[in-house]
């Protein structure tokens, strides 16, 4: 990056941040990590936080994808980004085999697999005119009958050594996988904000007949991003497989929710049009603080899934009321 | 007697001063007319009296009553009523269901009495003369068959006094003469109306006095029981300068203004083009430099032919021709790229993204064409922005203001602008004005005839005569989907207008033909 | 279409028109028919409730954790759920129509919250529901008249009642255009929570029925319900921007897509495709409800908009 460029890229995102929005959230993370040293010591610890900041990375992938898809509009969602992922997973390790030279392959043939479900995806909703709840919802299923079948039951293979390296190494003491997240970052704000395609896909999400009238192809344009959110779900499969080593089923589940609470916490307008991927990002840092700190009070799924409900449903409605105002 | 009486009414708005002295009166069974420049306060007004916001400052008497108008059911009870632009029925209901709608009559347990409800609206219909069955459901109607049901909804609450907001603001003339109809049926019933309109020949015709606003106060009075019904009288008023003599060339001088530039062949030609059941072999040629109307009555295939020019519609069969040669109009893209550019009427949904910046809104088609460097070049845009603001004058100058806090005027300019900034060879027009107020409209088109005679090449439907005998050289009438008649530049006259648009020339040939037995 | 199915089914499961097939058929399909009318309630005053399944699944966790044998137990937990049902949907309603967040992620929300509450009552599936409970859905009455049918027979006649109400047809002018409603002086904020709540009625009576039908409380019994009650209302005609369909319409979606559901078991697919399928189907289902708008989608644009 040129020095030209840096000083307006953070005029931007201080001004994409929306604002306060953003600042209350980063403020909960900070309150979260106090909090959290408190009733386990050790939470505060350069270890631990890059821990918490390695896991957010998996969501913040799937968090991508599902913030295109928000931004793009139409109400626009992907209720699909779960079983991809976990679809992801399994058609990597069974394309790696535990080989470094596989690599290229598996991801390949990953990307492609979440790339085709999600153009079903958006031919379904940009052509036949399906609503994208619906479409994605009913995809999902079939997605999931997809990993069922395509493994058998039983997924096979594991993961190489580059890519466990990648998923669990640490350079500098910085986990890897945080480094190519935050150049991820990086990539997709500029390309938001100052590219072609980002401009276009606001305008899209804004008001998609004025994008239309201003030679934009909207249908063919909004099926691609929902091709573009299901290879990045793959990819988060891949990844999320560095992560575990050996694949299981349905690893994606846990996912969904939270990327779409990710999105809203960030700051993405789920009418289209507005956001910025940062905001997204902040929001899944905030809600892997807020996992982890379940998991050091010791609670029980159920009561994780109250507090993460409970959570969602409050920031849902403060949101909406402050925009009221 | 007076009806209402308004005196020093004041209202700001998070420090813009909406009003700062209105001063308005209505008798009984009279329709006055509120002209003004867009922000000239009198859409605040109307809300004002009509119980939708509350003054700041000032007395309002009703009846000769001094009163405080809380809400506007409040107003309703004081049998005030306004009309809005189609902004309150649901679609999917029936005419009775949207006449009744929030104050159904209930019988025993609280179950309606829809039989009670049919009768109520056909009573109302029936007393502004709208031959619509009650049953048919809105969205099926056309634009001011709905905007006489909304006048049905208002005159179901039995109301003495009526608010009209820019009740003809998509109406063709045939349209607003069945609007004028149901008015003067209201004033036998001693309705009083207030009217609001830019269009100010309907207010010459239909009201019978007017009070023009400027700047948040009342600047003049026009009483036409006194004065002549003359459209030049009020527009001082409005804009506070002497009318300025219309710019317009005259017509021969155009004319060899036009042959001069069409020495390389015509701008655009369409043969042939047809379209479902909506366009019939169209034919027409745009000459270079040339602005083009096409008239007629509303909905007869006009948004049509510019809306397949624009690339947007498909479908269409027969051959279009641009600087000559063939092209294929696949989708919008292929249309920018030859220099077609569409203003469309409806802004809000067609023209701007509201909640984004000006800069954004302007530079959009340009960044969707944006071919070369990875990232956009942002200083050479920021310097586009500020040229494209000062052309057309929006105010104010900030490129980073979000559209929705502009003025409808400002935002029109906007999408004006937005589109000039890509210099087209030919400009389409859909009904570009509707709404803006005159003075705006003056600039505008002045700008455009300015490019015009520098060889940009203009398409313009305006549904309002008036525009077409303003500024177009040639104006084409259109029928159900077919070209019927050509006016030329001398010929052009409201009558004209009127006699073709609505066909009459030809269906006087069809009884000829037809004889005795017809 | 319908008869289609009814042909289809006929084929492949055996004894479709006996009246044992018959019963059985009904007590599978009365929850998601009852369900539909919920979810048809809810679209059609503009919201989606995507908390319905989780909503039934603790409706049944509560019932089978407090349910005795006596005949007062039975009455009072019945009424309970009932309660229960209707506290849920107020729930949703109140904060939607007074808070006005995207009903998409509220009910999401919502629905997690169900969810982890229905697991904190009852981990694991259990409970006990006395047999004389679950005996009443088994039963028929009259000879040919199963309860199932009785219990969809109460829910039409609340449709009638429904349709003859001031705030229903207000309901239509709220989902049709909101704005509309607010120029004609509704009070929107009730209205939405008065669809919430009628949807919640349909709710406590699907859960019942589930109730008598698995005679156990589960925390993910009711999850396959939200997309099938969604997917069934579409069908049905319900549309997703408001105010337009009809309850006739959600019931007969209700009955095609068990009808469907009903041929994807009886085709012996291996359990592995069953999912697979369902999603396949439910997709081209939509497809159909979406005809006119596909043969629109394939023909080239013909919309101006105006």
């Amino acid at each position: 990056m040129s020095s030209n460029t840096r000083p307006r890229l953070r005029a931007v995102t201080l001004r994409s941040l929306g604002g306060s929005q953003l600042a209350i959230a980063l403020a909960a993370i900070i309150a979260l990590f106090v909090f959290g040293e408190i009733i386990s010591p050790g939470f505060l610890s350069f270890g631990h936080l890059m821990s918490v900041l390695r896991l957010s990375v998996f969501l913040g992938i799937v968090a991508l994808g599902q913030s295109l898809v928000v931004m793009a509009g139409g109400e626009g969602i992907d209720l699909s980004v779960g079983s991809v992922l976990s679809l992801g997973v399994c058609i990597s390790s069974s394309l790696l085999l535990g080989k470094d030279a596989n690599i290229p392959a598996a991801l390949l043939g990953t990307l492609a697999a979440g790339f085709g479900i999600g153009m079903v995806n958006g031919a379904g909703i940009s052509y036949i005119g399906i609503p994208p709840l619906i479409m994605t919802l009913a995809m999902a299923s079939v997605v999931e009958g997809l990993s069922l079948t395509y493994t058998g039951g039983y997924p096979k293979g594991s993961s190489p050594p580059f890519l466990e390296a990648l998923g669990n190494g640490r350079t500098v003491g910085i986990p890897n996988i945080l480094l190519l997240w935050v150049v991820i970052i990086v990539g997709v704000t500029i390309i938001l904000f100052r590219q072609r395609w980002g401009a276009v896909l606001f305008g899209v999400g804004a008001n998609s007949v004025t994008a239309e009238l201003s030679g934009i192809n909207v249908k063919r344009f909004r099926m691609f991003v929902y091709g573009v959110s299901g290879s990045i779900a793959g990819l988060a499969g891949f990844f999320v497989l560095g992560y575990t080593g050996t694949p299981y089923l349905n690893l994606g589940a846990p996912y969904l929710m939270t990327s779409i609470a990710a999105v809203a916490i960030g700051g993405v307008s789920l009418a289209g049009g507005s956001g910025s991927y940062l905001g997204a990002a902040i929001g899944c840092v905030l809600l892997t603080t807020l996992s982890s700190i379940l998991v050091a009070l010791r609670t029980t799924e159920a009561v994780r899934q109250i507090v993460y409900g409970g959570l969602v449903f409050v920031i849902v409605v403060a949101y909406t009321r402050r925009r009221r105002d | 007697m007076k009806v209402l009486e308004a005196k020093g009414i004041r209202k700001t708005f998070a420090g813009v001063r909406a009003l700062c002295d209105a001063n308005f009166s209505l008798l009984a069974g009279e329709v006055c007319g509120l002209v003004g420049a867009n922000g000239s306060g009198k859409t605040t007004f109307a809300r004002i009296v009509s119980g939708l916001l509350i003054p700041d400052g000032g007395e309002l008497r009703l009846y000769g009553q001094p009163v405080n108008l809380r809400s506007h059911l409040h107003a309703e009870l004081y049998r005030i009523a306004m009309v809005h632009q189609n902004l309150s029925l649901v679609s999917e209901m029936t005419i009775w269901e949207n006449i009744v709608l929030g104050r159904e009559e209930t019988g025993p347990l609280t179950f309606l009495n829809n039989r009670k409800a049919i009768a109520q609206a056909e009573m109302v219909l029936d007393a502004i003369s709208v031959k619509i069955p009650v049953r048919e459901r809105v969205k099926n109607l056309s634009p001011d068959e709905k905007q006489l049901v909304e006048i049905g909804k208002a005159l179901a609450k039995d109301p003495r006094i009526l608010i009209l907001d820019e009740p003809t603001a998509s109406l063709d003339f045939q349209q607003v003469e069945s609007l004028f109809r149901a008015v003067r049926k209201l004033k036998e019933r001693s309705v009083s109306i207030i009217f609001i309109s830019h269009r100010l020949w309907e207010i010459t015709e239909i009201c019978d006095r007017l009070v023009a606003f400027r700047n948040g106060e009342t600047m003049g009075q026009l009483d036409f029981a006194n004065q002549p019904r003359d459209e030049r009288l009020i527009i001082p008023l409005i804009t506070g300068q002497e009318l300025r003599e219309r710019a317009r060339k005259g017509a021969s001088l155009r004319e060899q203004q036009i042959s001069h530039q069409g020495a390389g062949g015509p701008a655009l030609e369409m043969r042939g083009v047809s379209l479902d059941d909506r366009l019939c072999e169209v034919s027409l040629t745009l000459r270079r430099g040339e602005i083009l109307g096409l008239g007629g009555l509303q909905g007869q295939g006009q948004e049509e032919i510019l809306m397949i020019l624009a690339g947007y519609l498909k479908g269409h069969t027969g051959e279009i021709f641009v600087n000559g040669k063939l092209i294929p109009l696949r989708n919008t893209r292929h249309a920018i790229r030859q220099g077609i550019a569409l203003i469309p009427g409806d802004r809000h949904k067609e023209g701007l993204f509201l909640e984004h910046t000006v800069l954004s809104n302007l530079l959009y088609p340009k960044i969707s064409l944006h071919r070369g460097s990875f990232l956009l070049p942002m200083g050479r845009y920021q310097k586009l922005a500020a040229d494209a603001i000062h052309t057309v004058s929006v105010e104010p100058r900030n490129p980073r203001l979000i559209v929705s806090q502009l003025s409808g005027g400002n935002q029109q300019k906007i999408v004006v602008a937005k589109w000039l900034a890509l210099s087209p060879g030919i400009l389409l027009m859909n009904d570009a004005t509707k709404g803006v107020d005159v003075a705006t409209r003056q600039n505008l088109y002045a700008m455009i005839s300015l490019l015009a005679e520098n060889g940009m090449s203009v398409i313009l439907y305006a549904s309002d005569n008036e525009e077409l005998i303003d500024n177009c050289d040639r104006v084409l009438i259109v029928f159900e989907g077919r070209i019927v008649k050509e006016i030329g530049a001398e010929e052009i006259s409201d009558e004209k207008l009127v006699i073709f648009s609505l066909n009459i020339e030809h269906s006087g040939e069809k009884a000829a033909v037809a004889g005795p037995q017809g | 279409m319908l008869i289609l199915l009814v042909v289809v089914n006929a084929i492949i499961q055996p004894e479709f028109f006996s009246f044992q097939v018959f019963r059985m058929n009904c007590m599978t399909f009365a929850p998601l028919i009852l369900a539909s009318l919920a979810q048809a309630t809810v679209i059609l005053v503009g919201a989606v409730d995507l908390s319905l399944g989780a909503g039934i699944s603790l409706l049944t966790v509560v019932m089978a954790s407090l349910m005795k044998d006596s005949a007062a137990s039975i009455i009072g937990v019945t009424a309970l759920g009932v309660c229960l049902a209707l506290f849920l949907s107020l729930f949703n309603g109140f904060f939607f129509g007074y808070f006005g967040p995207p009903p998409l992620i509220m009910t999401f929300a919502t629905s997690t919250m169900w969810f982890g509450i229905s697991l904190l009552i009852m981990p694991t599936p259990g409970g006990y529901i006395p047999a004389t409970y679950y005996g009443i859905y088994s039963k028929t009455v009259a000879g040919f008249l199963p309860v199932p049918v009785i219990v969809l027979l109460v829910a039409i006649a609340f449709c009638l009642l429904l349709g003859r109400l001031k705030a229903f047809r207000h309901l239509y002018a709220v989902g049709g255009s909101e704005r509309a409603a607010l120029a004609s002086g509704i009070n929107v904020a009730s209205i939405k929570i008065f669809a919430f709540l009628v949807s919640g009625v349909f709710t406590a009576l699907a859960a019942l029925c589930v109730v008598g039908q698995t005679a156990t409380g589960d925390a993910r019994s009711g999850q396959g319900f939200t997309l099938n009650s969604v997917a069934a209302a579409v069908i049905g005609g319900i549309s997703f921007s408001g105010g337009k369909g009809n309850y006739a319409g959600a019931i007969f979606g209700g009955i095609i897509l068990g009808l469907l559901t009903n041929i994807i078991y009886f085709a012996n697919i291996t359990s592995f495709y069953q999912e697979f399928m369902k999603g396949v189907i439910i997709i081209v289902a939509l497809l159909f409800g979406a005809l006119p708008r596909l043969r629109r989608a394939l023909l080239p644009s013909r919309e101006v908009v105006r």
